[in-house]
């Protein structure tokens, strides 16, 4: 089997997919205000045109699967590397990494910056996928950014390859 | 300074100090980045030879991280010892659970004693100067992995969505080509990056990214490795894989004819696309 299929496999186990009509999502067909425009970079949803609410399905479940944040990874450091797509065994970041100074100025900045690493990671995931940001309103976004993965990965794909969106890209 | 100034000067911060590094943790084993070229080769050494940018953060420079593919025993070592720190610590997490759940081995923060397998590769020492640095390094013979990039001690931006390897044998020295790294979420004066991914990025912290042109059996060479047996990279398409201690993801350029990326998953060009 050739090693790209087995991390695929590794990455996203087999699962039934839900039924597309069942899933309840924001109503996009409008263009959002201005406001939620301008906060198009930080609250926004994927969308590609022509792909399949499957295809959206599995992109959205392999990329949120690298949003779990482990203890840092030191270098130089041991990396129990296996080769076969799985995450070195890491345990998660609990310890204090910063100090007290750190600690403080952290848990200011720790909201925005966790959403921040977060969507950084999906937008490299997504975007070299072909998907594009579409910008949606605060209380939408946390509706589809919050709650049971399930659940959010299939609100998301089906806004994924939903009708096209009404708005432009978010660029910046 | 402007509140998103500030806020990215607070993050650049923390990023350079951290993570705090215990004391007794060991360096890479058997890595050593030389400053002048052996008048022979050690038998029992693998060698590296690669040319470096030198784009740096403020003051720091920007860094390559490779890791080394750890072998079985190694990888049995590391588990033994994290088990046996689990044990020794169940009794008190048993304790300060009161009643409730105990934290599982996967939950226990370990810092392994043994001997490293990833490292930084930075242009600090060099065998020769230039735009570019040639670098030269004597490491225990191996496959190795183009990791990622990072500016100080913690990994910052994992190649997870795609990279190369290769296999560096002993008493060989080993030519991987040129590689660059740099901050990539705007405008890199590097070439062959994959640039301006989104200024927005930057808010949360460093976006880095990494590039690799192959060497061939004509790429410039230091005069003085005169008749040292050389060779070429054979580079294998490697990834995705998962880096939950990195801060920030990334691939690899496309290198190419030889790393491309459909769908946003690594093929080997070579091979048609199929791996």
């Amino acid at each position: 089997m050739p090693l790209a299929l087995v991390a695929a496999l590794l990455l996203a186990p087999a699962q039934a997919l839900p039924e597309p009509a069942t899933i309840a999502v924001p109503d996009v067909r409008a263009a959002v205000d201005a406001k939620a425009r301008e906060q198009g970079y930080k609250f926004y949803y994927f969308h590609k045109t022509s792909t399949t609410f499957a295809e959206a399905h599995q992109d959205l479940r392999e990329c949120r699967a690298y949003l779990p944040v482990g203890g840092p990874a030191q270098v130089p450091g041991f990396v129990a590397w296996s080769g076969d797509g799985t995450s070195p065994r890491r345990s998660p970041a609990g310890g204090q990494a910063y100090g007290l100074v750190g600690a403080a100025i952290g848990s200011i900045i720790a909201g925005p910056m966790e959403r921040g690493l977060r969507s950084n990671k999906m937008r490299r995931c997504m975007e070299t996928r072909g998907y594009a940001r579409y910008p949606i309103a605060e209380a939408d976004w946390k509706s589809i950014n919050e709650g049971e993965e399930d659940r959010l990965v299939a609100m998301q794909a089906k806004l994924a390859s939903g009708p096209a969106p009404a708005d432009a890209a978010v660029v910046k | 300074m402007s509140g998103r100034a500030l806020h990215a000067a607070v993050l650049a911060a923390l990023a350079i100090a951290a993570p705090a590094r215990p004391a007794a943790a060991k360096d890479a084993e058997g890595v050593v980045q030389l400053t002048a070229i052996p008048a022979a080769l050690r038998p029992d050494a693998a060698y590296l030879l690669l040319r470096t940018s030198r784009a740096k953060s403020g003051l720091f420079a920007i860094q390559h991280v490779l890791l080394r593919v750890p072998s079985p025993t190694e990888t049995v070592a590391y588990l033994a010892a994290r088990q046996a720190a689990y044990d020794a610590a169940l009794p008190k997490l048993t304790r300060d659970a009161k009643g409730g759940a105990v934290p599982t081995i996967d939950e226990l923060p370990f810092d392994h004693r043994g001997p490293a397998n990833a490292f930084t590769v930075g242009p600090g020492k060099f065998v020769e100067d230039g735009g570019l640095r040639t670098l030269l390094l004597e490491v225990p013979p191996g496959r190795y992995v183009l990791y990622g990039v990072t500016l100080s001690r913690g990994l910052v931006t994992c190649n997870c969505l795609g990279t190369v390897g290769f296999d560096a044998r002993a008493g060989v020295v080993t030519q991987l080509g040129d590689l660059y790294a740099d901050k990539v979420h705007g405008d890199s004066p590097l070439p062959h990056l994959e640039d301006r991914l989104g200024e927005h990025m930057a808010q949360y912290g460093f976006v880095f990214g990494q590039a690799l042109v192959p060497a061939t059996a004509g790429s410039p060479r230091p005069a003085g490795l005169g008749a040292l047996p050389v060779e070429p990279a054979r580079l294998a398409v490697m990834g995705p894989f998962r880096e939950p201690g990195a801060s920030g993801i990334n691939r690899l350029a496309p290198i190419p004819g030889v790393l491309g990326y459909v769908r946003g998953r690594p093929v080997d060009l070579r091979a048609g696309g199929s791996r």
